[in-house]
């Protein structure tokens, strides 16, 4: 996966619901290995 | 209506609630701005007001759904839309953004509805080159490219954005439109926030002869630990008007755009802002830009 497709499917696929609540582990090692900060991937959600 | 000598234009950007004022009013702006995607659609009075206003100013083509930057193809019928309303406008500008928008979810194309970061590396540049030329070729018309606000970065990213924007331009032949409130946001969210600096870098960056348009805006101050997002919801502030007077400084007198989105003010509040680049045009190039001259005082966002 291409890091074009990594950010789309990141911004598509967690509950925006969620957002405010503490992250599951696989979504904060995912965004910790893509270098992405949670504040930045929030905007674009 | 053409615009025979472009480098000494003020313009704003032409938004729903000031159709009225921009057909009423007497002409106080040397061209309008539109964004394409807003007038796709077949008639309607949207299409009707730009034809009007056609009549009046030159006009520019802002798209923002185009995602050059996408390894996705850009559909067909996107690039049909633009033509047939390029074709019918005939825009002394078309500008889009350094960005991505196209991918796939689950095997279905998808657009992001936003203006997606790119990775500022080779990989990246070799396919915005192979879109732009696409582009321009399918359109028949030199596209200028807008550097963007960003909340994330890519750890692959090697280059600068001005680095890359700057050999997409020698590679392609496109244009560069500097959005000067662009790079204080991201001097702030991704920089030690010396707005004066990542604008002296980055227009240093830039050859003297690639940029052919400037925007400049101004944003919402963010809350505390938080990242500022460009919402084009306030006047110009004081630091992206000093790095308006760098980059005229460097480049000399360029087409520049007032962008207003969000909370939209009077249309005045809008001409004002207008008012105060040209004042700052005359004032730095020595110039006598020439539609208006009174100044409109407009408050400044700190």
């Amino acid at each position: 996966m291409n890091e074009q497709q990594r950010l789309l499917t990141l911004i598509w696929n967690n509950d925006p619901t969620s957002l405010d609540k503490e992250l599951d582990k696989e979504l904060t090692e995912e965004l910790a290995e893509s270098g992405f900060d949670i504040r930045g991937v929030n905007i674009y959600r | 209506m053409s615009a025979n000598n472009t480098e000494m234009l003020i313009g704003v950007g032409l938004r729903h609630a000031h159709f009225a004022d921009i057909l009423t009013q007497p002409k106080q702006v040397d061209f309008i701005e539109v964004h394409s995607e807003n007038f796709f659609g077949e008639g309607g009075a949207a299409l009707s007001v730009l034809n009007q206003v056609r009549e009046k100013y030159p006009v520019s083509l802002h798209s923002t759904s185009m995602g050059l930057g996408s390894y996705q193809e850009i559909p067909q019928h996107y690039l049909d839309r633009l033509k047939k309303l390029t074709q019918m406008i005939d825009p002394f500008l078309m500008s889009e953004h350094a960005c991505f928008t196209w991918g796939q979810q689950q095997g279905q194309l998808i657009h992001s509805g936003d203006l997606l970061p790119i990775c500022h590396n080779h990989t990246s540049l070799d396919r915005m080159c192979e879109q732009v030329d696409k582009v321009q070729s399918f359109l028949g018309r030199q596209l200028i490219i807008e550097n963007v606000s960003a909340y994330i970065k890519f750890n692959q990213s090697y280059l600068s954005e001005a680095q890359f924007l700057a050999e997409l331009s020698q590679r392609t032949g496109a244009k560069i439109l500097l959005d000067i409130n662009n790079i204080a946001v991201n001097s702030i969210n991704f920089e030690d926030g010396n707005i004066q600096q990542s604008i002296n870098d980055y227009i240093n960056t830039l050859s003297l002869n690639s940029v052919a348009q400037i925007h400049l805006a101004g944003c919402t101050p963010p809350s505390a630990g938080e990242l500022v997002v460009d919402d084009h919801a306030r006047p110009v502030s004081t630091e992206v008007w000093q790095g308006y007077e760098q980059a005229l400084q460097r480049f000399g007198a360029i087409p520049t755009l007032i962008e207003w989105d969000n909370d939209l003010p009077e249309w005045m509040t809008l001409i004002g802002e207008a008012n105060k680049a040209r004042h700052i045009v005359n004032s730095v190039l020595n110039t006598n830009s020439p539609i208006v001259q009174k100044q409109v005082p407009t408050k400044d966002c700190q």
